[in-house]
């Protein structure tokens, strides 16, 4: 008798909210919005139906299509692939992919369907399903955040790496960077705490780049973590650096998939970098073609962007582009103004690093200095490369 | 009828007992794959991804193990327009990279990728594109479904020495991308073709399945008639493991087509290979898929093309053959040395058994479909 009453209830309820007015089927285009790039659809504030519904229920009846050339073939075509989420009085479709902007999608709820399902009857008067088309703006672009490069990108680092950059395409959520970045060696066991990450995470502004440092107690030979654990990395054998995607951008989304980078470790790097074995290819006068500087290894990515510079004939620093080339063995400059015919100087700071953060002036793992470096007489913190903007290539 | 049905009950106690012993190591979480660069199918409904960027193959169990003994065709016609749907984008915005059946259930598995296919050319493959990050499984009745890879009974084994990333070959693609070309697995062997970082790059490896310890290659040499020369940096584009004669050798063709055969016995024995070329099947075109088929009670092999119809070759001929080809082409020469036949079946990519009576091909229409279709093996 109950479970009479119960359907009763069940039958009229509903019918209310959708005689009145049909739901409104949209895209969640706000960014900031957990939902974003899901079809939502907001059922009449006067229906109840979502009180009775589970997910499960509207999941056979709601089916996204992307609009294709020839319309009389959906019914032979498949549903995309996705989700259907139930938050309050929302519906939510979240496709498996994502949905691709400026391309039309049919969205379809077959009302009629889900009741039937249910055991409930459906007025014959009353349209057994809803559909929209919904086109996703060109200027939305859903893409889930994703990791879009690691720096140092060679392959190949040293057995006393320092540090690493994260570059995310989106900005992400600070104090979790522990839980979703790891190290795994050669038997896909994970690395023991080979990061600082717990202690502080560097971000930059945007919270787009992250600088992962290794534990630099366990890198610094004759330091107590360095002696009770090892060194993080071990040369000669191959570690697996996996970015997991369950960790969360800033809105909340995870990011699109796993970051793998595949890394084989050699010797440890014990040389300072040596400006003088750089070689320099200089630009063509009348150009703004680069001005190209060539190390001996790669160098850290983060300082390359700040501590090189180019400096002209009057001491004034040029306005310009840089970038890095052949994973980080190359600087590129731009200038904005075309070169003139003449000297020129790359300017590069002492604090310049390698990958083992040795700078120009000392190596990062140095024993204890015996005076024998004096800094004191020191008059400027960079060395400086001449060059000629010329047709001739010219070392240092 | 007592006798029987012990039978039948140690028959399948001993089937169950295969499938433990093959998947005692497998463990279940997420499978790390990168790039489903191929597919091929093992024992028991385990499906083996190759995995170029990775460098590594997965045994994934499917658990798609219920016997299918028809020998019925099916099909999907349009198969890219229903991808398409399926994953939200437009037809020319899906790629299919490899396809393999399952042997027991029947159903068909797909690597696929959302990715622009404008880009395909005759000398452009779907792994010079984009990586394959999407497995789909295609049922009987033609419906779609996909392969959820966060949460499968799995194990991997690393490809020993395969190629580092960085470097182009001539197609402009990089040349990591072809550190696993092809994959088959035969009589608890994994043979795996592609690229190593050995002086003579093209490469043959053989992993024991299950996976342990004992990996194995040797660097490939082939004389290529069309070049007139030997050649060790192109890879096997396709391979099959083959009886002839009571002996074991893995059958295998290259870009600009020599057909060519490789004793099993030697892989891994020899450092390097100098295979033997048995035939020249004609420049201009890269194999994609070599089986072997019965046919009216024979053994036949069919090899699919990028740009010629399917080509078919009798074993009888490659016993046959007992030198391998050492002179160049001939001024006007296309095809020399094993006889084969051109079949009248165009347009095919991606091959593979389907069961006793057929051949399951994807083919691209008269009409510019694409169709996964059933090609009767009488005909064949």
């Amino acid at each position: 008798m109950a479970s009479k009453v119960s359907l009763i209830s069940l039958c009229l309820l509903p019918m209310l909210g959708f005689a009145q007015q049909a739901p409104l089927i949209r895209l969640v285009e706000e960014p900031d919005d957990p939902h974003f790039g899901a079809i939502a659809i907001d059922f009449p504030s006067t229906s109840k139906v979502w009180q009775d519904f589970s997910a499960k229920d509207w999941e056979h009846v709601l089916k996204v299509y992307p609009v294709q050339k020839d319309s009389t073939r959906y019914g032979e075509l498949p549903s995309m692939l996705g989700e259907v989420a139930l938050d309050t009085a929302v519906l939510y479709f979240v496709p498996r992919f994502p949905l691709i902007k400026g391309k039309e999608y049919l969205v379809v709820l077959e009302v009629k369907k889900a009741f039937e399902e249910k055991g409930v009857d459906w007025p014959k008067d009353r349209q057994s399903h809803f559909r929209k088309t919904i086109q996703v703006p060109a200027s939305v672009q859903i893409v889930p955040t994703f990791v879009e490069n690691v720096y140092p990108s060679t392959p190949l680092w040293s057995a006393n790496q320092l540090k690493f950059y994260i570059y995310f395409s989106a900005p992400m959520r600070f104090g979790e960077a522990s839980k979703y970045i790891h190290l795994l060696d050669e038997n896909g066991q994970q690395v023991a705490d080979p990061f600082l990450l717990a202690v502080q995470e560097l971000w930059d502004k945007e919270r787009k780049r992250l600088t992962v440092w290794f534990d630099p107690g366990r890198i610094k030979r004759g330091l107590i973590p360095n002696i009770e654990k090892g060194p993080p990395l071990q040369a000669g054998k191959e570690y697996q650096l996996i970015i997991r995607k369950e960790w969360e951008d800033q809105r909340g989304q995870p990011l699109q998939e796993d970051y793998t980078k595949i890394i084989q470790v050699g010797a440890a790097d014990r040389q300072k970098p040596r400006p003088e074995d750089w070689l320099i290819v200089p630009p063509k006068p009348g150009t703004t073609g680069p001005v190209r500087v060539l190390f001996t290894e790669p160098m850290d990515h983060g300082l390359l962007h700040s501590a090189i510079a180019v400096v002209d004939e009057n001491e004034q620093i040029l306005k310009g582009e840089t970038s890095t080339k052949e994973k980080e063995q190359e600087w590129w400059f731009h200038p904005v103004h075309a070169w003139t015919a003449g000297n020129y100087r790359i300017r590069v700071s002492y604090d310049l690093e390698d990958l083992a953060g040795n700078n120009l002036r000392r190596l990062f793992d140095a024993d204890v200095e015996i005076g024998g470096e004096n800094r004191s007489v020191e008059v400027r913190p960079y060395v400086e490369l001449l060059f000629w903007a010329s047709q001739k290539e010219t070392k240092k | 009828m007592f006798t029987l049905t012990v039978l039948i009950l140690s028959v399948c106690t001993l089937l169950a007992s295969n499938y433990e012993a093959l998947t005692k190591d497998f463990v279940r979480g997420k499978a790390a794959v990168q790039s489903m660069s191929v597919l091929a199918f093992g024992p028991e409904g385990i499906l083996f991804v190759g995995d170029s960027k990775s460098g590594k193959i997965f045994a994934l169990d499917l658990e798609d193990r219920q016997e299918n003994t028809a020998t019925e065709a099916i099909g999907v016609e349009d198969i890219e327009s229903k991808l398409a749907s399926l994953l939200g984008t437009d037809p020319n915005g899906v790629i299919i990279h490899d396809m393999a059946v399952n042997p027991i259930s029947q159903n068909v598995y797909l690597a696929v990728s959302r990715a622009d296919a404008n880009q395909l050319g005759f000398w452009k493959l779907p792994n010079d594109i984009t990586d394959a990050s999407i497995l789909l499984r295609v049922k009987a009745d033609g419906s779609m479904e996909e392969v959820n890879l966060d949460n499968i009974s799995h194990s991997a084994a690393v490809v020993p020495n395969v190629i580092d990333e960085g470097e182009q070959n001539w197609r402009k693609s990089d040349l990591r991308t072809e550190a696993i070309t092809d994959i088959a697995y035969d009589d608890g062997k994994l043979y795996i073709a592609g690229l190593s970082n050995e002086e003579f790059a093209s490469a043959l490896r053989v992993l024991p399945f299950p996976f342990k310890d004992g990996g194995t290659y040797s660097t490939i040499e082939v004389y290529h008639v069309a070049h007139g020369k030997s050649e060790t940096e192109a890879p096997i584009r396709t391979l099959l493991p083959y009886e002839i004669d009571g002996k074991k050798y893995i059958l295998a063709s290259y870009t600009c087509t020599p057909f060519v055969s490789i004793p099993v016995e030697s892989i891994g024995k020899e450092k390097h290979i100098v295979s033997k070329t048995l035939g020249e099947f004609g420049f201009g075109n890269m194999p994609i898929d070599i089986v072997g088929y019965t046919a009216r009670g024979k053994g036949a092999i069919m090899m699919s093309n990028s740009s010629k119809a399917l080509i078919r070759i009798d074993p009888a001929d490659i016993s046959k053959q007992k030198k391998g080809l050492t002179e160049p082409l001939k001024e006007g020469q296309y095809t020399v040395g094993l006889p084969h036949n051109v079949w009248s079946v165009v347009g095919v990519t991606q091959l593979d058994n389907l069961n006793d009576d057929y051949l399951l091909a994807l083919q691209r229409m008269p009409n510019g479909h694409l169709n996964l279709r059933a090609l009767p093996t009488k005909w064949l």
